[in-house]
């Protein structure tokens, strides 16, 4: 089975419904899988008009509780912990639930053994039937926690099984935005990588950033840049990045208001309305992807 | 001074470009601004100014080293270790995985024989720039490092340096897109949350999910509608969900050709095209942020 990972640097630049559109077409010539990574904000539930079962809890993240009867107050937790979580009030040992780490630090210098880690919900991971034929795999992380990290690998882990169950060839993954910890949990053992991008300067500072982690996974990688007609001259120069980073240049999609109106419907937009010039383009992109996919 | 917190749910739902002009009128107005972008994955604040900043701090964080000559081969460390970053194995100097190391320094507690001393690695670093009035502070995140926590609050913790060298009016800070830990500390304390969004579903449903965040952390929130008369849009959602969490809209940016234009010339709306309808629109925004963040008394 291959696996196909829909990234950009930096997110709001068309991601979700290219991989929407994309997966809406490559299911049409493959058996296919889709799963959404972008935890914080997992949309491709919503492009798809799709309604997530929650199957599983992810309870990876591990935070200090006090015990304050067995706590003297010396501070010595305080003194040790990086991360600024924990604190004295009223000579109690106080943790900030929303920044601890979870790191165990102050367990081991308490005297008083008044500190124990304990796990905590970090997400949830489900399940949605497409009306398009294909099984969709979304995670959400709960507000405030960190390790997103976790849920994205519990989605991919999910989503590889419910693929082989279905006998897909193909897992689309629609990835978070940005460069950190999801992104890198994401491309994990990916197979290929899409990047989409936008002509502005950002976009092309994004997009050097996005092919370092990349490359440093040894992923080939295919660029698309959306709203290429906004600046015929940065779209050159993101193409000149990509292929300069070992990249090839799959496809340019015009702006086209229509994928927000479809959007707005609830559908990709090469359901919504398959003449549309984004859709035609996306169209073309779905024929590249297949030939390097085969 | 009051410190605003611009936010978004997702990415790309303008963000940045409310950040940065918001930044621009308000010093326009001849408020000094001090502007931090915290979207340490993907810092473009610089970018859409088009201003370029110079590295001034370099963010490091603890790594393990084991001194063989020390080293019992207890294993202790590893227990230790939570995220797994050091990996006991049987009669061997324990495995370092350095990309897994938080730093936490709890292995060098742990160990019995003091085996254990201390090296650094590079997780990123702190950028700053001084242009149209502003001063700009961004985080940047070395590629290929995963945690970005620690670069953000050592730029938090930069930028409180500054302030303490010379006053500011206002401070912005620009946040990753989500709900996660980054943007609860960019987002915490502060005396006024923008929640930017646009007219669609996925707009609408990630602004639940930050106004549920700050209602969370008792921070003021006002929206701000960005491609407010997006075609097929769907402003009516948002006004309900705004008016659900009793939250103002207080900016609509239309979907203005110039906006995008700004990006790609790396200009302030406000700069390229004063008189435009998005420029009225980020006035009209500037001047609402200046009272909802109680800072009229400036104006005076
Ligand atoms: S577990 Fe780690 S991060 Fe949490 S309070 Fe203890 S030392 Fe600090
Ligand atoms: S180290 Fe233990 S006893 Fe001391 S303040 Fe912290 S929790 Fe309390
Ligand atoms: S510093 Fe913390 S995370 Fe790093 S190796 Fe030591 S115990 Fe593990
Ligand atoms: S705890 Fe210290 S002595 Fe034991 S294995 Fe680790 S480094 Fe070696």
């Amino acid at each position: 089975m291959k696996e196909l990972v829909v990234v950009s640097g930096k997110g709001g630049v068309g991601k979700t419904s290219i991989a929407a559109s994309l997966a809406v077409l490559l299911s049409r010539k493959l058996k296919v899988t889709a799963a959404d990574t972008d935890v914080d904000a997992p949309n491709l539930a919503i492009v798809l008009g799709a309604d997530v079962r929650r199957e599983l809890d992810v309870r990876s993240s591990e935070k200090a509780v006090v015990d304050v009867s067995k706590c003297t107050g010396c501070g010595k937790c305080v003194e040790v912990c990086k991360f600024s979580s924990i604190t004295l009030a009223e000579g109690k040992a106080v943790v900030d639930r929303l920044a601890c780490e979870g790191c165990g630090a102050c367990s081991i210098v308490c005297p008083t053994n008044a500190i124990s880690i304990v796990q905590v919900k970090t997400g949830e991971v489900g399940v949605a039937d497409t009306e398009y034929g294909f099984k969709l795999v979304s995670g959400h992380l709960e507000i405030g926690e960190a390790n997103s990290g976790h849920v994205v690998t519990a989605v991919k882990w999910l989503a590889r099984r419910k693929a082989e169950e279905e006998g897909a060839d193909l897992l689309i993954v629609d990835g978070p935005p940005g460069i950190g910890c999801p992104v890198i949990a994401s491309l994990a053992a990916a197979s290929h990588a899409l990047v989409v991008s936008e002509p502005t300067p950002a976009g092309a500072w994004n997009l050097t950033r996005i092919i370092q982690v990349i490359n440093h996974f040894k992923i080939p990688f295919m660029l698309v840049v959306n709203k290429w007609n906004l600046s015929p001259q940065y779209t050159t120069a993101l193409e000149a990045i990509a292929k300069q980073g070992g990249g090839e240049l799959a496809a340019r999609i015009p702006v086209d208001y229509t994928i927000a109106e479809a959007m707005a419907m609830r559908k990709p937009v090469v359901a919504y309305k398959p003449e549309a010039e984004s859709s035609k383009a996306i169209a073309k992109l779905a024929d590249i992807i297949l030939e390097r996919l085969s | 001074m009051p410190r605003v917190a611009v936010t978004g749910g997702k990415g790309g739902t303008g963000k940045t470009t409310v950040a940065a002009n918001t930044a621009y009128t308000l010093a326009q107005m001849g408020l000094r601004v001090l502007l931090i972008d915290a979207d340490v994955d993907a810092p473009s604040s610089s970018r859409f100014l088009g201003v370029s900043t110079a590295r001034v701090l370099d963010v490091m964080s603890f790594l393990p080293a084991v001194d063989p000559e020390k080293c019992t081969m207890c294993g202790l460390c590893a227990q230790a270790c939570r995220p797994h970053a050091l990996v006991h194995v049987e009669g061997k100097l324990p495995m370092l995985f350095p990309e897994l190391c938080s730093g936490c320094e709890a292995c060098k507690l742990v160990c019995p024989s003091n085996a254990i001393t201390d090296s650094q690695k590079l997780l990123g670093w702190v950028n700053k720039a001084e242009a149209h009035g502003i001063t700009l502070v961004e985080g940047e995140l070395q590629p290929t490092e995963a945690r970005s926590t620690l670069v953000l609050l050592k730029a938090m913790e930069y930028a409180r340096s500054l302030k303490s060298e010379r006053s500011y009016d206002m401070t912005i800070v620009d946040t990753a897109p989500g709900t996660h830990c980054n943007v609860i500390h960019a987002i915490r304390g502060a005396d006024l949350a923008l929640a930017v969004t646009e007219p669609t579903p996925l707009g609408v449903h990630d602004l639940e999910l930050i106004l549920k965040l700050t209602q969370k952390l008792q921070v003021r929130t006002a929206v701000v509608l960005n491609r407010a008369d997006l075609p097929g849009g769907t402003p009516e959602e948002v006004e309900r969900i705004a008016s659900r969490h009793h939250t103002p809209i207080v900016a609509e940016i239309p979907l203005d050709p110039l906006v995008q234009s700004s990006h790609i010339q790396g200009k302030p709306v406000l700069e390229l095209a004063p008189s435009s309808r998005a420029a009225e629109a980020f006035r009209t925004l500037a001047k609402a942020v200046l009272e909802l963040a109680s800072a009229g008394a400036f104006l005076a």
